[in-house]
């Protein structure tokens, strides 16, 4: 491999003769590469930092001069700065100045691995085709997602405007029943109030809202002050009042919103209410059970225990994710909590759930009231970005490590094709000054 | 999420716990019978004598060896007779300046045997002896070629107690043995048969009631107890037709009565059966310990007898517990104690005043064993010595070993003025050199009990590099076996190792995985079926069965690795198509090879088991067992290539003298407090002093939770010692370096970088290290011998070097914004500034943020660097190499870089490495090539630090004009692409503003 070292000095060499800077920079961001062409022609250049200055055969001659590391954006030379891996058509990447020239593949152009030109394959382009079919997927999904939370809340309101319909005529009903309740009470007190005395005017009106009321038949019951009268009446009163007893808790069971305080409907997860998602670990050792506005559980399938590992916090969810607190304590260790993450999906249920630190959960959640509108305009084609780079980031960490690096064998190759190069240039030059000298020959005999 | 059995073995750990918090799971000396009855001896003086019969010296030159009979006895003040015991007494040299000096019964019972497979027997190179005088008083043995200077002298006395004293070539006495008269050797009995024992308790009722009395303050419970002379009658009886015995039935019976009456005499009472925690151990050869007092005149500082975790400079013991060595399982071990931890070395270091010089002995005894320090400015018997160095009035350091049994097989290591590193190169060919490690295990490694799945593997794969923190070695603690079956993997957590295997080393890393000496003793298990009907385990008490205790899988039985047969199929067990799902980028680990016994006496194998069919109890290999594991271990990883040509890695919590040349040492379960990090530096020092340089700890402490101050300055120190991990217990957040955030993981990733950059250097450590056994942590007086403040208490056990070229002074307390950093006479840089300090042998007071740990450069060094520092040590492999020169004094530097392929055992088969000296004096720096056969690297920067006058101009053999630049700020000079080569010879000129003047 020091091959590469004798071959990059060689570079340099050549690099000192010809003094140009070639643009585009190697490693360097558009934004740089537009620096390097004002100073493009020019014999020295100054650190980013100012303090030095050096001949431009310096800039990615694999040493690093600045102390800011700026002459070196294509090298690893310089520590702790950066490499940008243009990957033309696709997404440019920006990777540590550490993974250039280490033996593998991190740029999809395979640009970082320019000293073994032949180790990478640029992969742009089949990215490209990829990252766009999962794009389309992905807004797909989060599109139907989205139509899907706004069928439910409406479902919700109609929901809720439907109730508030019954509501308000029940809530009328016992009001009405009430009205009446309290005047037979004022009605008796008449009668049986030994120191009033009734008017006329009072008996008519008592006679005309007994019988708009249907309540002639009782009249007989508060009329006489007998005992077992009241009794009856009494009777009468409290089954009246049962019924309003009955009238509100219908309204309870029709109003969703008045059994606790805490959950609101204009909340976007609202339609979770009520409802719960388990969830099997591949090993089938363990059960996840999530109940919305309320707690999550883990129950051991061997030992049939449940243990309560997270509650609901009553806050709002925040970039989409969500504490739920105080569980279970563990063994000489803390409570369990359990964070959930929701990912916008048209259907709910859990993706996955595992444990990320001693008692500390993560349970992913697919669910339409996490997603959001997605639409052409200027300020979704950011969200769009969001979402290009979440998806290229997740591919990263899935193809590196399809970096299948038979390295011996490349090194062969190389090894061998530098070889040929020797031969061919040595071939070339034979042949060059065979015919230097023929000419020279020729010349002469002219 | 926990499974049946993690609970289970939770529950068991808290036990465990529990145990640990109430001390009384581990014997104290009082509780270990033989450590009582030879402390008394210290007390109380002893009733018999040992001398040399004249009649039986043999010093036939020819066989190198002299020989003599040891007779033991009773002093003649208290008997009128003389009852004799003999003894076989051995001196030899069996390696220049080592001295061997061995004592065994006269007609040894075999299970006294000493323990083969240890010593390097086949390096041995026995010296010629010469008697250079003899008198009544004393004979001279002269051991050493005549024109050598490593001529060992040895004074034996034949006086009526024996007395040896070693000299040094320059006439210094090294040690004195026996002139405490502390020598014990209780000779082996033969248990006594019921009946005569009935008889016995019926005669011998007075003295078991005192006995009894004597002992209700005493954990152990002695429960039979006759007179040692009994014994001996009884033996006599039951072999009277030995023709051995001269004595009258007559005189024994009055020697009886004479005994009797002597009821402190430090072997009167006998046991066959000792007690402790609930535990009965059967001792059917009776109490057979041996001691010796062994004295190192006009000596201040003594070391070693790893592993314990307390100061550097070995304590006296008087007022407390002596030091002990017994390997246990010991889950919360306490700072500042002498109490017993996983491993044991024999072995002390000691340095004589005034003398630039170490010398060292060995005491190769494989059983339980204490010793005793104190300090006393003369001898406590007075010897007619002649010698001007052993005047009353210089301070000696006096140790008494006691062990459980065996013999005294004494090792006496004579060191050389000025070559301080002998003794190590001595022990090291006693019990072989350090192994020499693959490149990956001297960088970092992430461990944790456990990582369960293959999948969080993976993601710490990816997870390090999100967080651009390089590691080398991922760690699969128990959790990832089949039921902690050993040799399998969990189907359901790790379906496919192979494929983790290959995606690891994708990026040049590697796995490690754990594999435990206990036997899961499940019948449906091959293994364990395999290892049964042949008879491989260890055997209970009195019994051909297997022991079976408690450990992780539940009930388990131990390999006899005592057995070579066991060694040989534990070994074989490594290959890839027994050990399935194992690659050979996957490494292992030996737990628990203590061994480690859940339910066991001292959470250990009960010391009556049985080893070799019988033939040998486990009291007298104990120590040993974690060695014999890890020697399989080892053995099997270079057998299961088929080219035996890849250098395994092996890493063991117990060990004994000798495990270097197999196993790398970590310190075991500590914990995550800062009275553990105080004093870790010390005991990796120990380690380092004894022989074992591979050794490293549990970097931010095993149990408990480290806060994030405490993790980032353990970091801080962890990352210069030799083995560098981080470990965590199950139960303790999770502490992968990312998760603590900044400014803590910004300091953790510079500090692992850092490491990742002293890889060249540290790998040069090693190579010296498996070559001539140097250590490569050291104390300070080891680099500045001459320096008597480097002995102080603060700089001794707060401030380490790293060879002789980094010093580090670690942070051990909270909150400390400040340190007092003693640098020796010289030129020191700064590690982060390269700021210079000229020192005088002065304090210096350093701010110290929680981002700066002091660490300086040697001026005088220079160390090779690899500054572009990657994901991990492989992908470094072909980077090229900055020189950091760092001139002292003089304006002079050097240092030997050694660099090979870095995995295979090339270097040694086919000689391909590169061996250097790399020199800078007089504006030259040049090499000097020892052997160059590899592929030469890239010298692309050379920093010179400390030159004190200014350039014209730099170049070399092939380059008039190399470019530099001159730093006025810190007197800096770097030097650019000097087109030079490690592995081939160059020289660049630095040429002087003044010398173009002239």
């Amino acid at each position: 491999m020091n091959l590469f070292w004798v071959f990059l000095l060689l570079i340099i060499f050549v690099d000192l003769s010809l003094q140009n800077l070639e643009l585009p920079v190697r490693g360097a961001s558009p934004k740089l590469n537009e620096k390097y062409s004002k100073i493009k022609n020019q014999e020295f250049f100054k650190c980013d930092n100012g303090l030095n200055e050096y001949p431009i055969s310096f800039i990615n001659d694999n040493y690093c001069d600045c102390e800011d590391g700026s002459d070196e954006p294509g090298t690893s030379a310089c520590i702790e700065m950066t490499f940008y891996c243009s990957n033309e058509g696709y997404v440019p990447e920006i990777i540590p100045s550490s993974r250039v020239n280490d033996g593998i593949c991190d740029c999809s152009d395979g640009s970082d691995e320019w000293m073994s030109p032949n180790k990478c394959q640029n992969l742009s382009k089949e990215k490209k085709v990829r990252l766009d079919k999962q794009m389309e997927e992905e807004i797909t999904i989060r599109r139907e997602g989205y139509i899907a939370k706004l069928k439910l809340k409406k479902k919700t309101e109609k929901k809720s405007d439907k109730a508030l319909q019954k509501i308000n005529d029940l809530n009328q009903e016992i009001k009405e029943i009430n009205k009446t309740l309290i005047q037979i009470t004022y009605y008796q007190s008449l009668y049986t109030d030994p120191n009033k005395v009734m008017t006329e005017e009072q008996k008519t009106e008592v006679n005309s809202f007994l019988k708009l009321t249907g309540w002639e038949r009782f009249k007989s019951f508060f009329v006489s002050s007998s005992i077992s009268n009241q009794n009856k009446l009494q009777m009468k009163k409290s089954k009246i009042e049962d019924k309003i007893m009955i009238l509100q808790e219908k309204i309870k069971m029709v109003d969703p919103f008045q059994t606790d305080n805490q959950s609101n409907p204009e909340d976007d997860f609202f339609y979770l209410k009520d409802t719960h998602y388990s969830w099997k670990t591949d090993d089938k050792h363990y059960d996840y059970t999530f109940y919305p506005f309320d707690k999550v559980e883990q129950r051991d399938n061997n030992d049939r225990n449940t243990v309560t590992i997270g509650r609901w916090n009553d806050k709002q969810v925040t970039d989409g994710q969500e504490l739920y607190i105080n569980g279970k304590r563990c063994n000489n260790g803390p409570s369990r909590e359990v964070l959930i993450k929701y990912k916008c999906h048209k259907t709910s249920k859990i993706v996955s759930v595992k444990e990320t630190n001693f008692c500390i959960y993560e349970l992913i959640f697919q669910t339409p009231g996490i997603c959001e509108d997605i639409d052409d305009d200027f300020h979704d084609q950011q969200k769009k970005e969001a979402i290009e780079s979440e998806i290229v980031s997740k591919n990263v960490i899935s193809t590196k490590n399809n970096n299948s690096n038979s390295g011996l064998w490349k090194i062969v190759i190389i090894v061998a094709l530098c070889v040929m190069a020797y031969f061919a240039y040595t071939y070339y030059n034979q042949k060059n000054d065979n015919n230097g000298l023929f000419q020279k020959k020729s010349l002469k005999n002219e | 999420m926990k499974n049946l059995l993690t609970a289970a073995f939770i529950s068991l750990l808290f036990l465990a716990l529990c145990f640990c918090v109430n001390e009384s799971t581990f014997k104290k000396c009082h509780q270990s019978s033989f450590c009582e009855r030879n402390r008394k001896i210290q007390k109380n003086g002893r009733k018999t004598i040992f001398y040399i019969d004249p009649k039986s010296i043999n010093t036939n030159p020819k066989e190198k060896i002299f020989s003599a009979d040891l007779v033991r006895i009773p002093k003649p003040e208290i008997e009128s007779y003389q009852q004799q015991f003999l003894f076989d007494l051995t001196i030899c040299s069996v390696n220049p300046g080592v001295i061997r000096i061995t004592i065994n019964e006269k007609e040894p019972d075999t299970n006294r045997n000493m323990v083969e497979g240890i010593l390097e027997t086949e390096q041995f190179h026995y010296q010629p002896l010469k008697t250079l005088s003899q008198t009544n008083e004393y004979i001279l043995l002269q051991f050493g070629e005549e024109d050598s200077e490593r001529k060992v002298v040895v004074k034996l006395y034949l006086t009526l107690s024996w007395k040896i004293e070693i000299l040094d070539n320059d006439h210094f006495v090294v040690t004195k043995l026996n002139f405490d008269d502390l020598f014990n050797f209780e000779n082996t009995k033969k248990q006594l048969d019921l009946e005569t024992e009935n008889n016995l308790k019926n005669d011998e009722q007075p003295i078991k009631e005192n006995a009894e009395n004597k002992q209700e303050s005493e954990t152990v419970k002695k429960t039979e107890t006759v007179t040692e002379k009994e014994e001996e009658e009884n033996r006599k009886e039951k072999e009277t037709e030995e023709e051995a015995e001269k004595e009258t039935e007559k005189e024994e019976e009055e020697e009886e009565e004479e005994e009797e009456e002597e009821e402190e005499e430090e072997e009167d009472l006998l046991n066959f059966e000792e007690r402790f925690q609930g535990h009965v151990d059967n001792q059917p050869y009776g109490p057979s310990s041996v001691a010796l007092d062994i004295i190192f005149p006009d000596t201040e500082h003594i070391y070693g007898i790893p592993e314990h975790l307390t100061k550097l400079s070995l304590e006296d013991t008087e007022e407390g517990e002596p030091y002990r060595l017994f390997n246990v399982d010991i889950l919360e071990y306490e700072s500042e104690s002498r109490m017993s931890l996983y491993g044991s070395i024999p072995v002390i270091i000691s340095k004589p005043n005034n003398q630039n010089k170490l010398h060292g002995i060995f005491w190769f005894n494989t059983a339980e064993t204490w010793i005793d320090v104190s300090s006393h400015s003369s001898d406590k018997s007075e010897q007619p010595v002649g010698n001007e160095n052993t005047k009353t009035g210089t301070i000696a350091k006096r140790t008494h070993w006691m062990s459980e049994t065996g013999v005294v097989d004494l090792f006496v290591m004579v060191g050389q003025e000025n070559k301080p590193y002998d003794v190590f190169q001595m022990y090291s060919q006693l019990t072989g050199f350090p192994y020499f490690p693959p490149y990956f295990s001297i960088a970092y490694h992430q461990c944790r009990w456990s990582y369960k799945t293959q999948k969080e593997i993976l993601e710490l794969n990816d997870n390090f590099d999100k967080h651009d923190i390089p590691v080398d070695v991922f760690w699969m603690d128990i959790d990832h076996t089949d039921g902690k079956k050993y040799f399998t993997f969990d189907k359901k957590t790790y379906p496919d190792p192979k494929k983790l295997s290959k995606t690891v080393s994708a990026k040049g890393r590697k796995l490690v995985a754990i594999v435990d000496p206990h036997i899961k003793a499940d019948t449906s298990w091959k293994l364990y079926k395999e290892a049964k009907s042949k008879n491989y385990f260890i055997q209970k008490h009195n019994s051909d069965r297997a022991y079976e205790g408690d450990c992780w899988p539940g009930t388990s039985s131990w390999p006899d690795f005592l057995n070579p047969e066991v060694v040989e199929w534990w070994g074989s067990r490594f290959s890839y198509d027994k050990y399935k799902g194992s690659t050979n980028d996957m490494f292992i680990w030996n737990d628990m090879n203590e061994p480690a016994v859940f339910n066991g006496p001292e959470n250990s194998v009960p010391r009556d088991s049985l080893h070799l069919n019988g033939k040998i109890e486990h009291r007298n290999i104990h120590n040993s067992y974690g060695y014999f594991v890890t020697k399989g271990t080892f053995e099997g990883l270079i057998k299961r290539n088929e080219d035996q040509n890849e250098r395994p890695f092996v890493l063991t919590r117990s060990f004994f003298a000798g495990s270097q040349k197999y196993s790398t040492i970590w310190t075991g379960d500590n914990t995550a407090n800062w009275d553990q990090l105080k004093y870790t530096d010390s005991m990796l020092l120990s380690l380092n002093l004894a022989g074992a340089p591979f050794c490293g700890e549990d970097a931010g402490g095993f149990l408990h939770n480290p806060d994030e101050e405490l993790f980032t300055r353990w970091f801080q120190t962890s990352a210069f010692h030799p083995f560098f991990r981080s470990h965590s217990h199950i139960q303790t957040k999770r502490r992968e370096p990312w998760l603590f955030g900044d400014p803590y993981t910004s300091i953790i990733r510079k500090v692992i970088k850092n490491r990742y950059s002293l890889l060249p250097f540290y790998y040069t450590q090693f190579h010296k290290a498996s070559t001539q056994g140097k250590p490569i942590m050291r104390p300070l007086w080891l680099v500045f011998p001459n320096d008597k403040n480097t002995f102080n208490e603060e700089v001794e056990n707060f401030s380490y070097m790293v060879g002789s070229s980094i010093l580090i002074s670690p942070i051990v307390n909270k909150d400390q914004q400040n340190k007092n950093v003693y640098l020796p006479k010289g030129n020191w840089y700064d590690f982060d500034t390269f700021e210079k300090y000229q020192s005088n042998g002065d304090f210096f007071t350093i701010d110290t943020p929680l981002e700066k740990a002091p660490v300086f450069y040697h001026g005088g060094k220079i160390v090779p660097r690899k500054m572009r520092t990657r994901r991990s040590s492989h992908l470094m492999k072909n980077d090229p190499i900055t020189l950091f020169v760092f001139l002292d004094e003089n304006q002079k530097s050097s240092c030997h870089i050694y660099l090979d392929d870095g995995h295979s055992y090339d270097f040694k088969k086919l000689n391909k490495y590169i061996h250097q000296k790399i020199i800078f004096k007089n504006g030259n720096l040049f090499t000097t090539t020892l052997h160059s056969n590899y592929d030469p690297v890239l010298i692309d920067r050379i920093m010179i630090f400390g030159l004190e006058k200014n350039l014209n101009k730099v170049y070399s053999n092939n380059n008039p004009n190399i470019f530099f630049k001159y730093y006025e700020n810190n007197n800096s000079l770097s030097i650019k692409q000097p087109n030079v080569f490690i592995g081939e010879d160059w020289e660049v000129t630095l040429q002087y503003a003044e010398e173009i003047n002239d």
